[in-house]
């Protein structure tokens, strides 16, 4: 399920293809690189809200201008709900600014692909979506 | 507090994708931490949701409550570890919170394989294909996986054992009757169980063998149709309960393999809710795509 709020720009979809740990099943290590993981600051454009991972999508402006969207992977919604994150929280925050630590793919991995560790919604609360592969502190955390 | 290893590059999103990549080249392996909130702004850190800070080890909570005939109850919501609610590896928590067992009191063996067994019961799973639910997989792997398990003891001799990820219902015969005479090869087996005292000791045979076995501890391995699995549930108290499992396999393995008993506890929330956790696969299919040709090149 993918939920946008109408006007806001969403870029890049060929890119979303449908991508997609809490329940992880597919390794960290063999898809994600965990030494070049680091700090986005964007739009939050579409949230993907299913099994086994959820998705949120965050609209970045490059240096040259142009428009981009990472497709971030989550843990699962049960993970996310029970530790007190939910849908409600990520459509409260579309179409508004916010900040995810996440690790991207590969090298030769899908573009503007990865998996976050954390994320900061509209609301300036600080949210795990998923493995903390870099042994984050929540006093590390500064967004 | 750890090491740092984060590679702060604030305003990253707003820079660019171009910059990140000279800032990360440009940035030490480890930073510290007190450059970093200097990067920061000097904010404060903020509170993570989800009330970590306020996880604790259950007390026993009383005597483990008890049915008509006598036995230990073991109906409730269970979670795989000491605190009785789901918790994340994320969160830096302290590790009896968290933990089944404690490997310097119960350690667990390495799984022995049987010198030359034919390579199937060693090959890998397809990446990226969800976990199995079924006998004895599904219990194991919550040391990693960490979602809850439901058990409803009811009169007649009956426990349904219930799984959220990988979704299971399984039906546990209590009365000690014996083992279907030819049981159909299914993911979670024939059960029969009796009491030992408080311990349920659960038996199963006709296990699927595409039950691929996961034991938490890394790897897993194909089962024969030679597995047995036995499993021993103690309610130690109202807020704990042990879960042990021993599995024998004459083809595959060299000896049996033998859990812990390993740590659950009882769900602390009224309203935590049952979900479903229904694998559907739903990651960047030409990823999978990618790694599963990389997997059939190194056959």
């Amino acid at each position: 399920m993918r939920r946008t709020l109408p006007g806001v720009l969403v870029a890049a979809f060929g890119l979303l293809a449908p991508a997609a740990p809490g329940f992880a099943h597919h390794g960290f290590n063999v898809e994600f690189d965990k030494d070049r993981c680091t700090d986005v600051t964007g739009v939050l454009s579409a949230l993907y809200w299913e099994n086994p991972h959820a998705y949120f999508d965050v609209d970045v402006k490059e240096a040259s201008g142009q428009m981009v969207t990472w497709h971030l992977e989550m843990i699962t919604p049960n993970a996310l709900k029970r530790n007190g994150t939910t849908r409600e929280d990520f459509t409260a925050s579309m179409g508004k600014p916010v900040s995810a630590r996440f690790c991207p793919t590969k090298v030769g991995g899908t573009p503007y692909r990865g998996t976050a560790e954390f994320i900061k919604l509209a609301d300036g609360q600080l949210r795990i979506t998923g493995q903390n592969v870099e042994n984050l502190t929540p006093a590390q955390i500064h967004f | 507090m750890k090491d740092m290893k984060w590679r702060f590059c604030k305003g990253l999103g707003s820079a660019g994708v171009a910059l990140a990549a000279l800032c990360l080249v440009s940035m030490p392996a480890f930073g510290q931490e007190n450059t970093h909130a200097a990067q920061s702004g000097g904010k404060p850190p903020v509170p993570i949701v989800g009330g970590f800070d306020k996880v604790k080890v259950l007390p026993p909570g009383g005597p483990a409550p008890r049915t008509a005939d006598g036995h230990p109850d073991l109906t409730g919501r269970w979670y795989p570890n000491s605190s009785g609610r789901m918790l994340q590896f994320a969160y830096p928590l302290e590790e009896a919170t968290i933990r089944q067992f404690d490997p310097k009191v119960t350690p667990e063996e390495k799984v022995a394989f049987k010198p030359g067994i034919d390579a199937k019961y060693t090959r890998p799973a397809p990446y990226g294909e969800c976990d199995q639910a079924g006998v004895p997989s599904a219990a194991l792997e919550q040391i990693s996986q960490h979602a809850p398990m439901e058990l409803i003891s009811l009169p007649g001799g009956k426990l349904w054992q219930m799984f959220e990820y990988p979704l299971d219902v399984r039906l546990i015969h209590t009365d000690g009757r014996p083992h279907l005479k030819d049981p159909d090869p299914t993911f979670n087996g024939d059960s029969t169980a009796h009491w030992e005292g408080d311990t349920l000791v659960i038996d199963v045979i006709g296990i699927d063998e595409r039950m691929r076995v996961i034991t938490g501890a890394g790897g897993g391995w194909w089962p024969s149709d030679k597995m047995h699995v036995v499993e021993r549930i103690t309610r130690t108290s109202k807020n704990h309960l042990t879960y042990q499992i021993t599995i024998e396999d004459s083809v595959v393995l060299a000896k049996p393999w033998k859990s812990a008993p390993r740590a659950w506890s009882l769900a602390q929330d009224p309203n935590d809710y049952w979900s479903e956790v229904f694998c559907t696969l739903n990651e960047e299919p030409a990823e999978i795509q990618r790694q599963r040709a990389s997997q059939a090149k190194d056959k």
